[in-house]
């Protein structure tokens, strides 16, 4: 399983060079600015003294999967085969569907069919009692750290998504600083723990270093 | 390139509102300072100096508080109602 998604890794993202970088990032940057309160969500990320990294890492893989269907739960009358017929964030960076059941080979799907997949592939591995145990005291498998990189990786596409092209929507939703806030939290999580690749990330470089240097500067 | 008018239906706006209920409810404590774990914490140490506890007690009381704490995070997991999970859209 976990060989298999390792070459899931690189055959599923493509970044596309053709296309020349936009004021887009820069837009986003913009409006990206309006957030829930102004505390500190580095300090709330953080692996509290004690406590098992483990249970801490999959806390909050629930956390930000609900934050996730809640977010995409608003955009999916927009978010179509016909408005969005490649799952990509923006023009230069398209993910392919791969999941070695249904989808064997890395494919590409309209940006809604691609999401319920991810979804419904996310909800699988979190209602798996052997790889996020609810029963008290029974422990993680040895590999559950690959498992969170994994989930982690593919969540980042939803958000990458959504703000490379829902931002308006969201925006006349008013519900930009919602988003916000909780990819905020969702980043500064993975950048805490190192969970996601840094090139995997590079759909939102720009917003990615803004909250970083926000962080720094408080 | 001239913007589509963009005119949400009920039903997302009905959602738009329900997110952000949401995440007000789950931010605005969270970012409140100190954090509530810390809030405990320095509740629970203030308790064991009131009580004059020796050492020994302290770490042990402080043992089972952390155990206490992560016995609650897996319970907040488990919690994960499914009414919560909005079934996004059923392929074809
Ligand atoms: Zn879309």
């Amino acid at each position: 399983m976990s060989a298999f998604f390792g070459l899931g890794k690189t055959r599923t993202f493509k970044p596309r060079k053709d296309v020349p970088e936009g004021t887009k990032q820069y837009q986003l940057r913009k409006y990206a600015e309006a957030t829930l309160g102004s505390g500190n969500l580095r300090l709330a990320v953080r692996l509290p003294e004690g406590e098992d990294l483990n249970e801490w890492l999959a806390v909050h893989a629930v956390d930000f999967f609900n934050h996730l269907n809640m977010l995409y739960g608003t955009v999916t009358e927009f978010c179509t085969a016909q408005e969005c017929p490649i799952m990509s964030a923006g023009p230069r960076y398209e993910y392919l569907w791969e999941d070695g059941v249904r989808y064997k080979k890395a494919t590409k799907l309209p940006a809604p069919e691609y999401v319920d997949a991810l979804m419904n592939w996310a909800q699988g591995l979190l209602d798996n009692e052997e790889i996020f145990p609810s029963e008290m005291g029974k422990p993680f498998a040895k590999n559950f750290r690959d498992t969170i990189g994994r989930l982690f990786r593919r969540l980042f596409r939803v958000y990458a998504h959504l703000y490379s092209n829902h931002f308006d929507h969201i925006c006349a939703l008013g519900i930009e600083a919602h988003l916000n806030t909780s990819y905020r939290h969702f980043f500064l999580f993975v950048n805490e723990f190192d969970l996601v690749d840094k090139r995997e990330l590079a759909p939102l470089d720009e917003l990615n270093e803004a909250i970083l240097a926000e962080d720094k500067s408080r | 390139v001239p913007k589509k008018p963009i005119t949400p239906s009920l039903a997302t706006l009905e959602k738009a509102v329900a997110a952000k209920i949401f995440f007000e409810n789950l931010y605005f404590p969270l970012l409140r300072h100190p954090p509530s774990r810390e809030q405990r914490r320095v509740a629970m140490e203030k308790e064991m100096a009131a009580m004059q506890l020796g050492e020994a007690q302290k770490e042990n009381i402080r043992r089972r508080w952390r155990q206490n704490e992560t016995d609650y995070l897996r319970e907040r997991r488990r919690k994960v109602d499914v009414n919560a999970f909005v079934k996004l859209k059923t392929i074809g």
